[in-house]
Order: C-alpha cells, then sequence, then structure tokens
C-alpha cells in the first residue's frame, strides 16, 4: 500500500474556522469520520491507474448494450 | 371529478376538453394546500393570485384555440430553490440571493412552455442540505400519513403536495436521496435520472458534481411525461447531456416480462428485518408480472459511501464558504455542523474519490448490469423514523443518523445512475415506504418500463388532509 496517508493529524487547541470556533471535542468528532473516508480514499487509490481523471465519469457514463 | 387523485395528464386532458376551467383546478389546488399546510407544514409561500392569473390566462387561451402543451393550466408546485423571474428563491433558509432572479431555471422554463403554473414554493430542507425534512430555521416537515413520522428530505413540500392530491406532481432536487426519500416515506414516486441527463441551470447548487433534478408524481405516467419534458441538453448548463431524449410515454406500454431483477441479498441484509420484508413483498409484485429475480453481488458499497461524502462535502463546504464565513449563526445548527465537516477533508482525498468515479462506475455496471436489468434496492433502511427519533440537530450523533438514513440512496448518485423510487404495496395503516429501482445510465425507459407494470398491481393512493 502506499505509503503516503493524507488524513488529518489530531488537534489539541481550539481553532477558528470559518469565524467560529471549535473546540478539541468538535474537531475530534469530524476528524474521526474524516479519517475514515480517507482511509478509503487511500485504498481506492492504490487501485487508481495514474491516468485516471476526474472526467472519465463521462466515458464511464456513456450508453453501452450489456 | 375528484380532481385530487388525477394525474397531470388526465387534467390537462379533461382542461382542454373543457371538462374544467383551469381555474377551478387551480382554486381547488389552493383550497386543498391550505390545510395541508397547516398540518404538514408543505409551504414557504403562497402565491394564490398569481397562480388564479395564470389560471385565467389558460382559460383564455383555450377559449381563443391558441395552441396548448401538454401539461395546459395544470397547477403544479415545486420546492423553493428555483429561479423564477423577478423572484428570491427562500432556498429553505435564512440566506438568499440578494437580487431576484432574472430568468427561470430552465426546468421551471420546460414546465411553464407545456402550460403548468405554480400555485405556492414548497418546503425544502435548509438548502436541500439534509435528507429527514429536518429545517431549524423553517420548521420541521411533518409526514401527511402520521405527522410524528419525518417527510424524508430534502423534497419535502414536494412529496407533502403529491402525496396528499393538492397537486399531480413536483420538482424535486437530488444530491443524495433527496428525490428518493421524500417519495418513499410520502407513499408516491420520483426518478432521479442519469447525472447530467436534467438540466440544472438555475436551480440552487449544493454538490455540482452529485446535483439531479427530476419529478414526483403519484402515477408513473406523470414521471415518464415530466421527465420527457425535463431531459435533454441545456446550453445554459454545459455538463448537461447531448444525448437524444426518447419517447418515455412509449415506455409506459413496453412489456417487462423476462426482464432480471438484480438482488445482493448480502447487501439487503444490512436493511431492518421489516424492510427487508417489504422488498420481498415487492419483488413479488414483479415477478408476477413476468420479471426474474437473479442475484448480484456488490463490492466496495461502503467505500463508495465514502468516496460519495469525499466528493460532496468540500463542494458544499466551498458553495456555502462566504457566506458560512459571514453570516454563520443565520444557519441551522444541523447545517452548520455538516458544512464544517467539508473544511476538514484533505484536497487529495478530494480528488481521488473525483478521479475514482469512472473506474468506480466500470466496476459497478460490470458487478450489476451484466446480470440484470435493473437492481431493487431499499430505498430506507429502517422503517420511516419519527421526528423526534433523527431530532439530533447539530450533535455528536448528526453524522452517524444521517448516514443510515441515506445509506441505500447516496453511493447511487456517485455512480451517477438513474433510480426510480416506487411504494412497497401498504398494508392496514402503515407508514408508507419504498424501495428503488436503479438502471444503467441514460436507460430510464427501461425503469419506467417496470414502474408502470408495478403500478397496475400497486395503484397510487392519496395521503389523508386532516
Amino acid at each position: 500500500m502506499n505509503e503516503t496517508n493524507s488524513a488529518p493529524p489530531h488537534v489539541s487547541h481550539p481553532i477558528s474556522l470559518t469565524g467560529h470556533e471549535l473546540n478539541p471535542a468538535q474537531i475530534e468528532t469530524i476528524l474521526s469520520h474524516v479519517r475514515q473516508w480517507s482511509k478509503t480514499a487511500l485504498k481506492i487509490s492504490d487501485r487508481l491507474p495514474l491516468g485516471a481523471d476526474s472526467t472519465d465519469v463521462f466515458r464511464s457514463l456513456k450508453p453501452r448494450e450489456r | 371529478m375528484d380532481l385530487s387523485r388525477l394525474s397531470a395528464r388526465s387534467l390537462a386532458g379533461a382542461i382542454r376538453n373543457r371538462e374544467i376551467s383551469s381555474r377551478e383546478a387551480t382554486e381547488a389546488a389552493i383550497a386543498r394546500l391550505k390545510p395541508v399546510h397547516d398540518r404538514c407544514n408543505a409551504v414557504i409561500s403562497f402565491e394564490d393570485d398569481e397562480a388564479l392569473a395564470a389560471a385565467d390566462r389558460a382559460d383564455a387561451a383555450l377559449a381563443d384555440d391558441a395552441p396548448t402543451g401538454p401539461l395546459h393550466g395544470v397547477p403544479l408546485a415545486h420546492k423553493d430553490m428555483f429561479d423564477r423571474v423577478g423572484k428570491i428563491a427562500s432556498w429553505g433558509g435564512n440566506i438568499q440571493a440578494t437580487e431576484p432572479a432574472e430568468s427561470d431555471a430552465t426546468v421551471i422554463a420546460r414546465l411553464k412552455h407545456a402550460g403548468a403554473l405554480q400555485i405556492a414554493a414548497l418546503h425544502l430542507t435548509e438548502f436541500a442540505f439534509g435528507p429527514t425534512g429536518h429545517n431549524y430555521i423553517r420548521g420541521h416537515a411533518r409526514n401527511p400519513w402520521a405527522t410524528d413520522r419525518i417527510t424524508g428530505g430534502s423534497s419535502s413540500g414536494s412529496a407533502i403536495s403529491v402525496a396528499t392530491g393538492v397537486v399531480p406532481a413536483a420538482l424535486g432536487s437530488d444530491t443524495a436521496g433527496s428525490l428518493r426519500l421524500p417519495a418513499a416515506a410520502c407513499g408516491i414516486k420520483s426518478l432521479k435520472g442519469t447525472w447530467t441527463r436534467v438540466s440544472r441551470a438555475g436551480c440552487m447548487p449544493l454538490s455540482g458534481a452529485l446535483d439531479c433534478v427530476g419529478p414526483i408524481a403519484r402515477y408513473m405516467e406523470d414521471i415518464a411525461l415530466l421527465f420527457g419534458l425535463l431531459a435533454g441538453h441545456d446550453q445554459r448548463d454545459g455538463a448537461s447531456s447531448t444525448l437524444p431524449v426518447p419517447d418515455y410515454l412509449a415506455a409506459l406500454d413496453t412489456p417487462v416480462s423476462g426482464m432480471k431483477i438484480g438482488i445482493d441479498e448480502r447487501l439487503m441484509s444490512e436493511a431492518d428485518g421489516k424492510v427487508q420484508a417489504l422488498v420481498a413483498a415487492a419483488l413479488d409484485v414483479l415477478v408476477d408480472a413476468g420479471c426474474e429475480k437473479v442475484a448480484v453481488s456488490i463490492r466496495d458499497w461502503r467505500e463508495i459511501d465514502h468516496l460519495t461524502q469525499l466528493l460532496q462535502l468540500p463542494e458544499v463546504a466551498s458553495a456555502h464558504g462566504a457566506y458560512i464565513r459571514d453570516r454563520g449563526d443565520d444557519y441551522g445548527p444541523q447545517v452548520r455542523s455538516r458544512i464544517l465537516f467539508g473544511h476538514f477533508v484533505p484536497a487529495a482525498d478530494h480528488q481521488t474519490a473525483a478521479r475514482a468515479r469512472g473506474m468506480m462506475i466500470d466496476a459497478f455496471l460490470d458487478q450489476v448490469f451484466s446480470r440484470c436489468n435493473a437492481l431493487m434496492l431499499p430505498t430506507f433502511a429502517d422503517p420511516v423514523p419519527t421526528i423526534a427519533e433523527l431530532d439530533v440537530a447539530g450533535g455528536p450523533s448528526l453524522m452517524a443518523k444521517i448516514a443510515r438514513v441515506i445509506y441505500y440512496t447516496r453511493p447511487i448518485n456517485y455512480l451517477a445512475l438513474p433510480a426510480l423510487t416506487m411504494p412497497y404495496p401498504r398494508r392496514d395503516d402503515a407508514v408508507p415506504n419504498g424501495f428503488q429501482l436503479v438502471g444503467q445510465p441514460f436507460d430510464e425507459a427501461t425503469l419506467i418500463s417496470l414502474g408502470a407494470a408495478y403500478e397496475a398491481s400497486v395503484p397510487p393512493e392519496v395521503a389523508p388532509i386532516a
């Protein structure tokens, strides 16, 4: 598996975001979800060809016979 | 003539044949909407005078033998998130555009061109960002079948108004289930088309990579009629598909005998036992109509759900960035909390979700549609919850509760596939619920054929208004 993990770190102090202060408990709640999603992204990225592009969705949606 | 039980197509025919005037139909719809709103909180703004003036114009046009469209003089109503000339849509919140719209959203323009008029702007979850019908700014919507239950969201007012027979059809939008969940909870139908099949120009954006607009109705013929009017390329929405639009009304009569319905037993087992029994009952109806059940095996469902959130949440956070920075206190607690998640998603993961979409769609199509014509899934994983059960505002259980509500709907948006929601056969006084039929890209016609065959055995119902 790729060793690069972009999941966010733990935060132990309040931070101000979009004008609102978030306490560490709120931040931890958010990050606990984001870390799960990031793990999935990491797992999926291992299957993803280098040339994969966000516009691939249009090719995949072309009607086809099955 | 009981107008509350007519389809839009039948009502248009009655108006065209002078059996009833557009004014009479519109007055009846307005009169029915008032008690429905009192009971269910369905309306953002009533537009009686404008609607009656439009009805009079429709009647005058008929008297002059002017050309008429397929919805000439038919009163409709829609969730309040579509641009309309001279109006400021509420978006279901405290924050709106600062100037009135200079043009109609394309979907509104197309319905107007077909002759429809609008009697009210309807309730929606704040910024269409919530699957339950809770709205901490405008008040929660209440299910017409049992007012302690959720309506589903975000197209809550549209579903209430159609279910109670106020109007025969309405528009909704769907970023993670917002057409399908309210249709299911209110016992009616909706069609989320393939992503890009229907223009989003002039619609409040939430997540452009996922947003869809589509019809909610009691009758399949109205789903087919409206979807045919709405679908098709629009120069104002550069992403909208240029594929030709099939004759969806013709699809109502396409035989379904021999069509294969895919069921993933492992994925189904994650639903509540009562919901599994309802899916089995609905499948029996399709089998009786000549369809065949086949087993399919879907991999990566939970992973697809995670990718959906990695794609969606930063887009929502970006769309609301300036508003939430300057007017954060004008947001309800639930939407504000969910928007904040998007600020914590790493950009690399957002990009991975976007880049992986084609690969994940290809894999899903091979897993499912190499074996069947349509995949059957629940819409809700559980019986329709109460408003109190899900009244979690922005609390710590928010994301888990929402994830359960949209467990079977959200991944379909990432996969960009069409999905029709139909009501289960209803027993006794049970609160309705519904299932999805998911189709191949741009094959909405097959879903319409299956829906029509199903409706022949499970006829539409009208919810009580008191």
